[in-house]
């Protein structure tokens, strides 16, 4: 059951251990000059003109928001997907009621204009 | 088993500790970043627990997108973390929050002790879920139940969803300011 | 008892969708109006209203044909009830909502309320969550529908975005309430560990095959659950001592929401907490009895006693449906069926006379939100005597005076308990109903035997609860006429006194729902035999 996913978890340890390595490699063989710019956080070798502790307009907020919405719709349709053919009418009935309860709030949001990057 | 053992204190510990970061960090980011923690080791308590869908999920959308969203909103909107906190002038609902706290937790560690969860007699839905996860598969069994038992809360999450996208279009426009 | 496999090969038919069809009815409602509003131009917004209102009707209707025909079995699995108990609450909710409808459409546009689409559809959604939590039979389906209800009122509460005290309703209220359901949350995993059932009715089956005991097994489980399933329930219900959100909330939202959730959500949370504690866990009845006869008895005695310090007419009613919350939570701790028929009876008889009170409160509030206080009522009388006779019925009801209807609620809630062995709840509830009656005849007294007050320009003056200017002590009826002769010259000295404050005018919907509310809180008061017989009737079902 579980070594099913064992694959997963080497596939895991790869990713891991690739990662610290490249880090730690360029960190030791890499050549280093600093100087204060660079040490600075998010350094680009310029010295920052203001301080960043300032709000920013967060236009895709909105459009953050709708994603999750329907991210977890979507999240709640796999097993839909799985289970199409064995679950015939009953999965189909209930999958066009949940569908169809989501599609008028996306074409709501969708002529209202959320989408919409001015 | 001792393995799983040994897993499930390691991961109690780090699920405690986020936990208790996220309510005692100064920083909104760093409370983010915790609560981040606990959901993944939440995560790893349902793949545990053999149920790997709702692992997945829980990584995928709770630590995945909300959270970073979360973290998004948060650093964007208030940075200046400073501000946050200072002194507590309702210092006593410290105390009596504590105390009510550790009552719980007490009442809670009293059940474990002295309850039920030894026996573990009462818990139907599992041993039902254990069989039909050996019957026909695992995401399989959780889809079952979901559009079979449990298809009504499965329908009227839709409604849930319908007020959460209207809210964020009416609190949305607001904090773009473009009103009609 | 539901076996545990079945949940994995039951599948809904035909039937379970039309056990729930005032529920889809309103469903396609709010869907409607969201797509209606497309297609809308500006100025008409208030055909949305009116789609909402024929949705309202049709799912009343729907749960009349049920409640006359239909099995009263349980559908989907156990979930949702269509047992007359939940179609009985579906009325008094559909009831609510609807009056809140016929109060929108001249309020909103007096306010400046933009996005009416979103309003409407999310009226309509928070009724369907109430329906969904007062017809629940399963802990899921209590917490989804909770949550259905009180998302859609967060973003109600804030609406009226330029206003500082409705995006404080709408923060306060979300925060609070959020930390309440997770409360509830908590309760019912506890329980689900403890009975192994989220289904009620299994639980019950659970609780008669075990034996309970408070320190071994799964008793201290339960307990804890017990524990926290009432904090999450006594907040929403605005229980004291979880009532504090319940005034800023109720003063902060836009009036015609307010009048709308202040009875919905009590008959949903009332709905969901009779059917846990009086039909899943009456065999521990021992157990939690005392702590909700605790906050009873504190919600009783609290809530009229802040009510009658508030000089806002808002914060009044909000302190007052507090107190209301109390009187019900008597019904709750009795636990009988006639309590539960009392329950009913007295959420109908509140449904109808809360929201008719709100309701004038809203004709009466300026386009700032404030000029609902006292002295706003102050000789109310004279230029608007409709409104001020359809106020003091209201309020008389509220009060308990007979032959209003909320005297029936009072009467049979006190009845019931007498009978179910709390004479002592009975003997607190007249006693604080006595104190009920001072601040409910002190509106009335204001608007009948006050001269009209000059208010001076509202932003100054009227935006504090506090009062504005010294203001006659309503208490004192003989000394009435000298105070306001001493405290009218201060308000003309006031920088720029405006003419004594004229309401505005109402418009055609809110008159049709005052006289809506009217009828109900006078016919049923007189002649209650029938509806009586209904709630009694639902009330058989429920403890089936």
């Amino acid at each position: 059951m579980v070594a099913e996913y064992v694959p997963v978890l080497i596939l895991m340890g790869l990713v891991f251990a690739f990662t610290v390595a490249a880090v730690l490699v360029t960190f030791v063989f890499g050549p280093k000059k600093p100087t204060p710019e660079k040490l600075a956080p998010y350094e680009c070798g310029i010295q920052e003109i203001e301080a960043p502790q300032q709000r920013f307009p967060v236009k895709y907020l909105v459009t953050g928001m709708l994603f999750i919405i329907f991210d977890v719709e979507a999240a709640s349709l796999i097993p839909l997907s799985i289970l199409m053919r064995q679950l015939k009418m009953t999965g189909f009935v209930e999958l066009i009621v949940f569908a169809v309860v989501l599609t008028v709030p996306f074409v709501y949001v969708w002529r209202k204009g959320a989408f919409t990057w001015e | 088993m001792l393995l799983h053992q040994i897993a499930f204190y390691v991961l109690a510990a780090v699920a405690i500790a986020s936990a208790l970061g996220v309510i005692s960090f100064r920083s909104a980011v760093y409370s983010m970043l915790s609560l981040i923690v606990n959901l993944m080791s939440l995560a790893f308590f349902f793949l545990m627990l053999q149920a790997i869908f709702i692992g997945t999920i829980q990584v995928l959308i709770y630590a995945g997108a909300v959270m970073v969203l979360f973290l998004f909103v948060v650093t964007m909107l208030a940075p200046d973390t400073e501000s946050v906190g200072g002194r507590n002038p309702l210092r006593w609902q410290w105390g009596a929050g504590i105390g009510l706290g550790i009552i719980l937790a007490g009442g809670l560690i009293l059940a474990v002790v002295n309850g039920s969860l030894a026996r573990d007699a009462h818990a139907v839905g599992a041993d039902g879920l254990a069989r039909q996860v050996a019957l026909h598969g695992n995401v399989e069994a959780f889809g079952l139940a979901l559009f079979h038992g449990f298809s009504f809360p499965f329908e009227i999450t839709s409604v849930l969803l319908v007020i959460a996208v209207l809210g964020a279009v009416v609190l949305g426009r607001r904090i773009l300011g473009r009103e009609e | 008892m539901i076996v545990a496999d079945s949940a994995f090969t039951y599948t809904p038919g035909a039937a379970d969708w039309v056990r729930i069809l005032p529920e889809l009815i309103l469903l396609g409602a709010a869907l409607i109006v969201l797509l209606a509003d497309l297609a809308t131009p500006a100025g008409r917004k208030g055909w949305l209203a009116l789609i909402g209102l024929l949705g309202v009707a049709g799912s009343a209707i729907a749960a009349a044909l049920l409640f006359a025909n239909g099995d009263g079995q349980s559908a989907f699995f156990g979930m949702i009830a269509a047992d007359k108990a939940a179609l009985f609450a579906d009325f008094v909710i559909l009831l609510s909502v609807g009056l809140g409808l016929l109060f929108s459409p001249g309020y909103v546009e007096r306010q400046g309320i933009t996005q009416l689409g979103e309003y409407y559809a999310l009226m309509l959604l928070a009724a369907l969550g109430m329906m969904f939590m007062a017809s629940a039979t399963n802990l899921m389906i209590i917490f989804v529908g909770l949550e259905v209800l009180s998302l859609a009122l967060y973003i109600l509460s804030a609406y009226i975005m330029s206003r500082s005290r409705s995006r404080e309703a709408g923060m306060k209220y979300f925060i609070l309430s959020s930390f309440a359901s997770g409360f509830l949350l908590y309760g019912m995993a506890l329980t689900y560990g403890a009975t192994g059932q989220t289904n009620l009715q299994a639980v019950r089956v659970f609780m008669a095959g075990n034996a309970f005991h408070s320190g071994t097994g799964f008793g201290p489980l339960l307990i804890a659950g017990l524990a926290l399933m009432a904090v999450g329930f006594c907040f929403k219900v605005s229980a004291v001592p979880f009532q504090a959100w319940t005034p800023d909330v109720y003063v902060g939202a836009p009036t015609s929401v307010t009048a709308f959730m202040s009875v919905g959500t009590k008959v949903a949370a009332f709905l969901a907490l009779a059917r846990v504690f009086d039909v899943a866990l009456l065999s521990v009845h021992a157990t939690w009895m005392p702590v909700l006869w605790a906050v009873a008895v504190l919600t009783m005695i609290g809530g009229n006693i802040m009510a009658v310090t508030q000089r806002d007419v808002k914060r009044m009613l909000a302190y007052s449906s507090i107190a209301n919350a109390g009187y019900m939570l008597i019904a709750v701790v009795t636990g009988t069926q006639d309590a539960l028929a009392a329950l009913l009876i007295y959420l109908a008889a509140y449904a109808a006379m809360n929201l008719g009170a709100f309701g004038v409160a809203l004709a009466v509030e300026r386009s700032d939100g404030t000029g609902a206080t006292l002295d706003d009522f102050a000789g109310l009388a004279r230029h608007r005597p409709a409104l001020s006779a359809a106020m003091s019925i209201f309020l008389l009801s509220l009060a308990g005076v007979p032959p209003l209807v909320g005297f029936w609620g009072k009467f049979y809630v006190f009845q019931a308990a007498i009978i179910g062995g709390h004479l002592e709840l009975a003997i607190i509830g007249v006693l604080t109903s006595v104190i009920g009656m001072f601040y409910y005849l002190r509106v009335v007294w204001a608007m009948y035997f006050q001269e009209p007050r000059a208010v001076g320009i509202p932003a100054v003056s009227t935006l504090s609860v506090e009062p504005p200017a010294p203001a006659a002590a309503p208490a004192s009826a003989s000394g009435g006429g000298a105070a306001v002769l001493v405290a009218e010259p201060a308000v003309v000295a006031a920088p720029a006194p405006q003419e004594a404050y004229q309401p505005p005018v109402l418009a055609p919907g809110a008159w049709l729902g005052l006289a809506f509310a009217v009828a109900l809180t006078v016919v049923l008061g007189i002649l209650p035999s029938g509806f009586v017989d209904l709630a009694i009737q639902a009330a058989h079902t429920i403890l089936r």
